[in-house]
């Protein structure tokens, strides 16, 4: 639940709104290219990790970062 | 309201996007979609790209752009931010022209017109060093040439350097001396102790003093303001020759014991100058609390703690506050005269009275007897202090303590609401009888324009008032260095019962104990 709750912290601070399980893209009005930007630079650094241009493209949702998360910690 | 239209040739909006009222021209365009904003900034950076030709060929075709724009807008105000090579792997294949050219750009945009402030971009990789390392994953993806994790930072960076454009420069740099611009103190240590030059901190001060010396070059009016002795300064400047400051580059030097305040207000009248166009460096915190309070237009900065500090930190403040990015004099001409007359016609001390000040220091004197844990510190003083000192008498560690089969040798701690100034207060009074005659009474210069020398020698008789004692005898010694004391007993209340060259003898007939006024918080 580290991972998680990690995440929702990040992106409670971003959005500045309820981060449910299922938040993603079309939860919000907000989640335009600049958050997104904001979003995987904010995740890269409290994770100390660097995500593929493909992982940046298709992250979409709260679940999609936790499951990219946990596949890196994981190998 | 102001708003600020940006040129650029890349993504930057992530870099800005805590600023309201700012628009973005696309990526090289140059319509006049910008004529409704009367700021405009110019933020390009040189393209990713290993043909130097095509660079050198955009280079020039900025400046051109800017150097239309500016002609043709000449009521906006305009930023240029430096060109920067973050490309360096390019000179593998290329000769230096790309970083000529970028110089080139960099140093013609100073001169483009008078409505231009430059911005450079150098300063921001300075205090971010990392940041000017490109990382090319967010360069193809998102045409980012500042990593994103420093959006904060560079927006922070960026509003500091406009609003440093915007403000008038400073005109004029008050020193203090003392542990200021060299390390010690002249009135206690001597002149020949001085760190001035040599081994650490000498050389930390001597770097400091060539920064210093820089102002001068640019216009800046130098100033001395310092508690000493005239005659000690104006000799200390001609013995020391390894001081890099001399004491023709001071305009004025103002040296004497009155406060701080009242001397730096005499000066900048002397310079007719406006008091928000000056600094002022002190390394006591008590001297720059009383300036900052009661001159509130003088900008005082804080002091590093450890002189190696010094030229990192005030480089840096000296930039800000003087820098030649600033507005010039002429840019502000009209509002600065208007406010020079408006100062000197309302300008008043913050602290009417020195009781004002006294209390807003909250000091606290603590009276104690020589002791085994401060004899060490009372032999110090009274073997180094000069300056207040009213027969300067010195005595060892073994003459104390044969003294004080008689007498009586006490002394006072002082601390303020900047912290502890220690034991900075010794008296020596011999005792007779009812009959008391004080041998030596002398205070550090470090607590000195307090009046805590009426109330320690208060503490004192009224002590031995306690024991019956009634007649006070008190002595005056001349020294080359003491003169400020010549009138202390008399002051105080004494009568002179002698008077020669060097010597006066005086003598108080104590008949109740004094009140001691409570503006101090005494603990006896």
């Amino acid at each position: 639940m580290e991972v998680e709750n990690k995440v929702k912290t990040i992106m409670i601070n971003l959005f500045n709104e309820t981060i449910t399980d299922d938040f993603d893209k079309f939860s919000t009005g907000k989640w335009d290219s600049f958050m997104h930007l904001d979003l995987i630079v904010a995740i890269e650094e409290e994770f100390n990790i660097s995500f593929t241009p493909d992982e940046i493209g298709s992250i979409g949702s709260f679940k999609d970062i936790v499951s990219i998360l946990k596949g890196k910690y994981e190998k | 309201m102001s708003s600020l239209y940006i040129f650029r040739n890349h993504a930057i909006e992530y870099l800005f996007k805590n600023k309201n009222n700012v628009a973005f021209s696309g990526y090289d365009e140059i319509s006049n979609s910008y004529s409704n904003s009367d700021q405009l900034l110019f933020f390009y950076f040189i393209p990713y790209n290993y043909n130097t030709d095509e660079q050198l060929t955009l280079i020039n075709d900025y400046y051109s752009r800017i150097e239309n724009i500016v002609n043709s807008n000449k009521d906006k105000t305009i930023y240029i931010v430096t060109l920067h090579n973050y490309f360096n792997e390019s000179l593998i294949f290329s000769d230096n022209s790309l970083n000529n050219s970028i110089n080139t750009f960099n140093e013609k945009i100073y001169q483009i017109g008078k409505n231009t402030k430059i911005i450079d971009i150098n300063n921001f990789f300075i205090e971010h060093p990392t940041a000017a390392t490109i990382d090319m994953k967010y360069y193809y993806l998102y045409n980012c040439i500042i990593h994103p994790k420093y959006s904060n930072d560079f927006y922070e960076w960026f509003n500091k350097e406009i609003e440093i454009s915007t403000t008038t420069r400073k005109k004029c740099l008050i020193v203090d001396l003392d542990n200021t611009i060299w390390g010690g103190i002249l009135g206690e240590d001597g002149i020949e102790s001085l760190k001035i030059s040599g081994s650490y901190p000498g050389n930390a001060y001597n770097d400091f003093q060539k920064l210093i010396l820089e102002l001068k070059k640019i216009g800046i009016i130098l100033c001395i303001c310092t508690k000493n002795n005239e005659k000690d300064v104006i000799e200390c400047f001609e013995k020391r020759d390894d001081l890099i400051l001399k004491l023709d580059d001071f305009t004025i030097c103002s040296a004497s014991w009155d406060r701080k305040d009242k001397q730096m207000s005499s000066v900048i009248e002397r310079l007719n100058i406006s008091f928000d166009s000056v600094v002022f460096l002190d390394d006591n915190p008590t001297e720059r609390e009383l300036v900052k309070s009661s001159l509130k237009e003088i900008t005082v900065l804080d002091f590093p703690e450890e002189p190696y500090l010094l030229t990192k930190y005030f480089s840096k403040e000296f930039r800000l506050l003087f820098g030649l990015n600033t507005l010039s004099d002429e840019d502000k001409v009209k509002s600065e005269q208007y406010k020079k007359k408006i100062m000197s016609d309302n300008h008043k001390l913050q602290f009417k009275s020195d009781e004002d000040f006294i209390k807003s220091l909250n000091l606290k004197i603590e009276y104690q007897e020589m002791n085994n844990y401060n004899k060490q510190r009372i032999e110090q003083l009274i073997n180094k202090t000069n300056q207040f000192n009213l027969t300067t008498k010195r005595y060892d560690l073994n003459q104390l303590e044969k003294l004080k089969k008689d007498s009586l040798i006490c002394c006072i701690s002082v601390a303020d609401k900047f912290g502890d100034l220690g034991i900075t207060g010794i008296a020596i009074v011999k005792l007779e009888k009812d009959v008391a005659t004080i041998d030596s009474f002398m205070l550090s210069c470090r607590i000195l324009g307090k009046k805590i020398e009426y109330l320690f020698l208060k503490i004192i008789m009224n002590k031995l008032f306690e024991k019956n004692i009634t007649t006070y005898n008190a002595k005056y010694i001349k020294s080359e260095k003491n003169a400020q004391t010549e009138n202390f007993y008399e002051n105080f209340g004494y009568e002179i019962i002698s008077k020669n060259n060097n010597e006066t003898l005086y003598q108080f007939t104590m008949k109740n104990k004094f009140a001691l006024d409570k503006i101090y918080n005494v603990e006896e």
